[in-house]
């Protein structure tokens, strides 16, 4: 049991440092604003499936992702703090509702937490790429099935 | 997971308020102040490996394009190189004589003689960092005498200059970015003004362009070097688009970067060597002080 315990933690963390991987990697100008935000999608995976991530440990994550792209510190923080508090509220129904009533919740929460994150980035200065931040969303709530369907799978396993 | 049925220690909600005054506490300080300097230097040099790790694919395929190129194309471009070389050179001994004259005029006029600059050459990783804000992490750090303010330059123009040091590794910002701002004055009239980000790669503005001013579609502006931070004569933009507007006191001007802002590899980094004697005191115009200041 607590070998299996062990394990879901270390799963569970390098899936976070693979999100976080994934989000710096460089990719090509046309194809870049197009990038599912990663790490969000770690953050929401791990709230809503069996409520495993602490909201602490959200808000330490986004500290680090914060660093790792040479953000505002602290910002990243508030947004998977946001993250993780919401699903962490909705994690206990989520799993019973169908796709879709999942998909328009994750599209509700993302707006959120988006929108955050372009206040926060407006108040402190910097321009507001509305264009790439709507074409975020969609790609991130585009690759959810996935993460849900493939992590659920590996999940149940152990 | 279980869950004990009376819930001890405080509520998550009150956990929420507690990190979220946090996380504002932290982005406050972070914006206004210097103080979590210590704590970015630490982090950073712990979050690097990644930053380095994700780098290597793109170094990796530069390396191996240039395996596959084959020895007739590697021969073709040595002697394309060689012959550029020779030519630079060339240009190099006019430039040094020149230069020497130059020395001697400065010292004739009792003006002081222009100090050389130090150069360092360095690399930009290829890690994609926040949209909001136009960043670059590059491979030199403190331990190869990199220092906060100095001048980012690629082949053609100014890129941008260094906002945070870190042990192997520094940070940077471009010049597109809004926040940044660099003194310039145009080869051609002499007219000063301010280049400053736009957020968008290939597009500067220009401000504080008098209404006077001759200026004409592909002039080209140069750091005027005034406020102390950018070394002067550094090619910077060529202006794009003139636009008079009546009632306002300055010229809306827009400029291309002569630096390829989003595709330089290879970068260097120039750390202006301030001369000796007192900048005339007409140099100072309103807003010249750089607005890079987080």
């Amino acid at each position: 049991m607590i070998v299996d315990e062990q394990k879901s933690t270390i799963v569970l963390l390098s899936s976070l440092v693979v999100a976080a991987l994934l989000t710096i990697l460089p990719l090509p100008d046309t194809i870049r604003h197009f990038r599912p935000d990663f790490m969000a999608l770690a953050v929401l995976f791990w709230t809503l499936n069996q409520a495993k991530l602490k909201i602490e440990l959200a808000w330490l994550y986004g500290i680090f992702a914060d660093i790792a792209t040479a953000n505002l510190l602290g910002s990243y923080a508030f947004g998977f703090l946001l993250l993780s508090y919401l699903g962490s509220k909705i994690a206990r129904q989520f799993t019973l509702l169908s796709l879709a009533q999942q998909m328009l919740l994750i599209l509700f929460i993302l707006a959120l937490y988006t929108a955050l994150l372009i206040l926060i980035n407006g108040v402190a200065g910097h321009p507001i790429p509305i264009k790439s931040s709507t074409a975020t969303i969609l790609t991130t709530l585009m690759a959810w099935p996935l993460v849900w369907g493939v992590g659920s799978r590996l999940n149940s396993n152990h | 997971m279980k869950t004990a049925l009376f819930v001890r220690g405080p509520s998550q909600t009150f956990r929420f308020i507690l990190l979220a005054c946090l996380s504002l506490g932290l982005m406050v300080l972070d914006h206004k102040t210097s103080m979590l300097e210590g704590l970015h230097r630490y982090a950073g040099t712990l979050v690097h490996p990644l930053q380095q790790l994700v780098d290597v694919p793109s170094s990796k395929i530069q390396e191996l394009t240039l395996g596959f190129n084959d020895e007739q194309d590697l021969r073709t471009e040595n002697l394309k190189l060689r012959a550029q070389n020779d030519m630079l050179s060339a240009r190099l001994q006019e430039f040094l004589a020149i230069r020497e004259e130059n020395d001697q005029l400065r010292t004739l006029l009792d003006s002081s003689i222009r100090p050389e600059n130090e150069v360092t050459s360095a690399r930009l990783l290829a890690v994609s960092l926040n949209p909001f804000q136009q960043r670059v992490i590059l491979d030199k750090g403190e331990s190869d005498g990199v220092s906060a303010g100095i001048t980012i330059v690629d082949h053609n123009g100014v890129m941008g200059q260094i906002t945070r040091t870190y042990p192997f590794h520094s940070e940077g910002i471009l010049a597109s970015d809004p926040n940044h701002a660099i003194p310039v004055q145009s080869l051609r009239t002499g007219d000063r003004g301010i280049v400053v980000g736009t957020g968008d790669p290939n597009t500067f503005k220009l401000l504080n362009i008098p209404q006077t001013a001759d200026l004409v579609p592909g002039d080209r502006f140069v750091t005027s070097g005034i406020a102390g931070r950018f070394p002067p004569d550094y090619p910077v933009a060529t202006v794009t688009n003139v636009s008079k507007q009546s009632g306002l006191p300055f010229l809306a001007v827009s400029a291309k970067p002569l630096a390829a802002l989003s595709r330089s590899k290879t970068v260097l980094l120039i750390r202006g060597v301030p001369r000796t004697s007192p900048t005339p005191s007409n140099d100072s115009l309103p807003g010249t002080t750089d607005k890079e200041d987080k």
